[in-house]
């Protein structure tokens, strides 16, 4: 750990900045530069002289063999760097947690670290939720930018998913220890250090309190305009940030806790068709454009809740989300937009995993809206798998063991039973992620034989039922329910259709409204149609359902594109 | 049983709102349960709350309260989770119980009575109708699944006599009747009659001249999540041994071609507000 008495002055001006920045100029370009860049800068900055450099009174910088100042090391602590920041509280923890995240990322964090996570985040958060109670009369008194807003949170979670997965693993590790045949051989002395230092602090990260906070913080922020006076427009920004992503965060959350109906309508905030505008720099977005505009947070965002519509048999929705999201990256990938963003390391292996998805909603559900190029990404990672399903062979679910998120077990495990001979493996039993797959498995048996009905269905125009059965190797009275099932299990929700906004300003910024679950509607997956008269199975014609002014409109953009690129280009003769 | 009385409907949407996670509400919710469950098993006697409406969040909040604090199970907890299940199969074909199952633990989804619940879900989701229901009238014996010498709770009882009584018999039959009836336009009288546990032809046309057509609307003929039902009776007639179900857009011969073509305005006015801004 740095030396709390030598750091540069550097350090010194960019707290001082950063404060002035988030507590009194609110400037978001400022910001923007202190928080993504000077602070990356700082942290693997490059000495190109002799080592040495004078802190406030000649005191020299201690530093890597590379000249970095903190690569692998914490920050100065808060109460080092306070004084440069007049000892704000709300920015120290702010500071804490920033540091934190950086200190997390480059060494393994010890449970002690862990649990130190918690109290920064919640002392954090209980300073931010007083700040909002409180400063509603005193004017803006905080502004964060969106992209630091989003990594609070989705560190926040990270962290809690963490702990949960630790904590389950230590359980597991002594529990293992404990019933091993030979007695000499207990559990080790760091599990049996990290069980004693779960069970005194049973609070840290608690799921009741991390839900707490997080639906805290999206109440704070996103108030609709409504009787009883509150309205979100009348809120400074950065708790409506806060709230949006929060949202994002509770999504997943949800998503994790299998929780799929509650990770959805987590959502609906974010396109709330009624939701205020929020003031992001000099421009007024929707809820909905200001969460695409920190792709991190679109990510996330399209994942998870990609997965829960799949999970509650929601697969046009499921597999609009996943293609929309894995098209833009597609694109981003090719002029290397996505990698300037900040964790774009980890943006491969989601994209692999959302392509993975895509391969099982293209299997089961022919009418998944897809885009063409990622139809053909999906077919060349996945042609494998996909004909092992079609020869009659599991596939699902590796592609799901491989596709799904980290599903974690929320309750706090009876640490004491861990070191007792003939406890469970896992805590109480539960064993989440053997829940969920084994409720994704379940749903997946049926498809096998319905997908071969339709390619036989999609043959004829009519048939007999027992020449069908047959063809599927049934007997007729086998085979009639999976008449009625195929129907059944393709008969799902589907989201509604965005329309334009009402007022004329929010439409010549194009601005699109949301479309919250109140707008969901019955729809029917199937791409034929059949009923069944007497003893015949009639097939109509596939539906026809290509819309080629798509396919032209997105041209007529594409071509405006270009002209405008073409434009711009200064030929000097 | 607990003796904490129960909410009403309104109550349970305000705590919810306000306290979902605080495990103190845990017996309010139970009580809720038995409450939702109380208002199908009794057609005659009076619910013992006013405003007793089948809420979804309120039973899903329950088995989570359950998830995260292990320890308020009890000895209560598995029967409270079978009726909050049977409660959600009810709701069938809806994917409420797909959804609450997802955070049911295994252990308890395997003990009776939520292992025959499970089963009848799976037999109603691959529209095993005629096999769904002698499964169903197992959860109508209050000792079945019980191990020897073990007691019958009041929960289980209750459990029962909901499983017992014509409204969650006639739920199901309907929800099961309206989805023959998206499949076949005719159909054997003996697959429906087992389909539905009715004995003969009268009491299929007793029965389905009371449950009418579901209207639907939007232009390509998708229903919204809030249909509304019609004064046609969803059985047309019953000659023989054919049952004629009423027509629909999804048991006939679709009209005409389904494409269609032309912009929406949607569509255009997008492009044109985004080309807009472009040239600002």
């Amino acid at each position: 750990m740095a030396d709390e008495a030598l750091f540069p002055d550097s350090v010194k001006d960019f707290v001082f900045d950063l404060h002035d920045a988030s507590r009194r100029s609110f400037i978001p370009s400022e910001q923007q530069s202190l928080y993504q860049t000077t602070f990356r800068e700082i942290t693997a900055k490059e000495d190109g002289g002799d080592g040495v450099e004078g802190g406030g009174g000649g005191m020299m910088m201690m530093w890597d063999e590379k000249g970095r100042y903190f690569p692998n090391t914490a920050w100065p602590s808060s109460s080092a760097i306070a004084p440069e920041c007049g000892n704000d509280p709300l920015f120290l923890a702010l500071y804490d947690e920033l540091t934190l995240r950086h200190l997390q990322s480059v060494k393994r964090p010890s449970v002690r670290d862990r649990v130190g996570g918690w109290r920064a985040y919640a002392k954090l958060f209980d300073l931010i939720l007083a700040e909002a109670a409180g400063g509603g009369g005193n004017g803006e008194t905080l502004y964060l930018v969106p992209e630091w807003c989003f990594d609070v949170m989705h560190e926040f979670l990270y962290q809690f998913q963490g702990f949960c997965q630790f904590r389950t693993a230590t359980y597991a590790a002594a529990a293992k220890a404990a019933d091993a045949s030979d007695p000499e051989k207990g559990p080790t002395g760091h599990v049996v250090d990290a069980i004693d230092v779960l069970s005194q602090n049973r609070d840290a990260w608690a799921v009741e309190s991390v839900l707490s906070y997080l639906h805290r913080l999206v109440a704070a922020g996103s108030r609709r305009t409504g009787g009883d006076g509150a309205s979100s427009s009348s809120c400074a920004p950065v708790y409506r940030f806060l709230a949006y992503f929060g949202s994002v965060t509770l999504s997943r959350l949800e998503c994790l806790l299998g929780d799929y109906r509650a990770s959805v309508s987590a959502l609906d905030v974010i396109y709330d068709p009624n939701a205020d505008l929020v003031a992001v720099g000099e421009d007024m977005r929707s809820p909905e454009e200001l969460v695409n505009g920190v792709f991190p947070a679109r990510l996330s965002l399209a994942y998870h809740a990609g997965v829960s519509y799949l999970m509650l048999r929601r697969y046009k929705d499921s597999a609009s989300i996943l293609g929309g999201i894995c098209l833009f990256m597609q694109r981003g990938f090719k002029t290397g937009q996505l990698r300037k963003i900040p964790g774009s390391e980890q943006f491969n292996k989601l994209f692999d995993r959302m392509i993975a998805l895509l391969a099982i909603l293209s299997h089961v559900c022919p009418k998944s809206v897809v885009d063409d190029a990622i139809a053909s990404v999906v077919r060349e990672k996945h042609a494998n798998n996909l004909s092992k399903i079609e020869a009659g062979e599991e596939g699902y679910e590796d592609l799901f063991v491989f596709a799904c998120p980290k599903f974690v077990n929320p309750a706090v495990p009876d640490y004491g039973r861990a070191l007792r001979p003939g406890c469970p493996p896992v805590p109480y039993g539960q064993d989440a992620y053997k829940l969920q797959v084994q409720h994704f498995m379940m749903e997946m048996a049926a498809h096998a034989t319905l997908r071969k009905m339709r390619s036989y269905m999609s043959l004829y125009t009519s048939i007999e039922v027992e020449k069908l059965a047959s063809f599927n190797d049934m007997k007729v009275e086998e085979f009639g329910p999976w008449l009625t099932c195929f129907k059944h299990k393709m008969r799902q929700l589907e989201r509604g259709v965005a329309v334009t906004p009402g007022p004329a300003e929010a439409a010549s910024k194009g601005v699109v409204r949301g479309v919250n679950s109140d707008m969901d509607r019955m729809g029917m997956a199937l791409d034929i149609h059949y009923h069944v008269s007497g003893n015949v199975v009639h097939v109509d014609e596939a539906e026809k359902t290509r819309r080629f002014e798509t396919f032209f409109m997105k041209q007529i953009e594409n071509n405006y594109d270009i002209l405008r690129q073409l434009e711009s280009i200064k030929i000097e003769v | 049983m607990s003796a904490a009385p129960s909410l009403t409907h309104a109550q349970v949407q305000t705590l919810l709102s306000e306290s979902s996670y605080d495990p103190s509400v845990c017996s309010k919710l139970e009580s809720y349960v038995r409450a939702q469950v109380s208002a199908v098993a009794s057609t005659l006697v009076a619910s013992e709350s006013p405003d007793v409406r089948y809420s979804f969040d309120a039973n899903r909040t329950l088995i989570k309260l359950y998830q995260f604090f292990p320890h308020l199970e009890g000895e209560t907890g598995v029967e409270i989770t079978a009726l909050a299940s049977f409660l959600s199969l009810l709701r069938f074909p809806d994917t409420d119980f797909v959804a609450l199952c997802c955070l049911i633990p295994e252990r308890v989804q395997s003990t009776e009575p939520c292992a025959t619940l499970v089963r009848c879900a799976e037999l109603l989701e691959s529209c095993d109708f005629a096999l769904f229901w002698p499964e169903f009238r197992k959860l109508g014996i209050p000792e079945y699944g019980i191990v020897e010498g073990g007691v019958v709770s009041d929960d289980r009882k209750l459990l029962s006599n909901a499983v017992n009584g014509p409204i969650a018999s006639n739920t199901i039959r309907t929800n099961v009747i309206r989805m023959l009836a998206r499949t076949y336009r005719t159909a054997p009288l003996s697959m429906v009659l087992a389909a539905l546990d009715l004995g003969d032809a009268n009491s299929l046309r007793e029965f389905g001249s009371n449950v009418h057509v579901l209207s639907e609307g939007g232009e390509d003929g998708t229903t919204t999540a809030t249909t509304t039902t019609t004064n046609a009776p969803i059985v047309e007639g019953v000659e023989g041994d054919v049952v004629t179900f009423a027509a629909s857009s999804d048991n006939t011969k679709r009209v005409g071609s389904a494409y269609r073509g032309g912009v929406s305005y949607d569509d255009v006015a997008t492009m044109m507000s985004k080309s807009a801004l472009r040239g600002q």
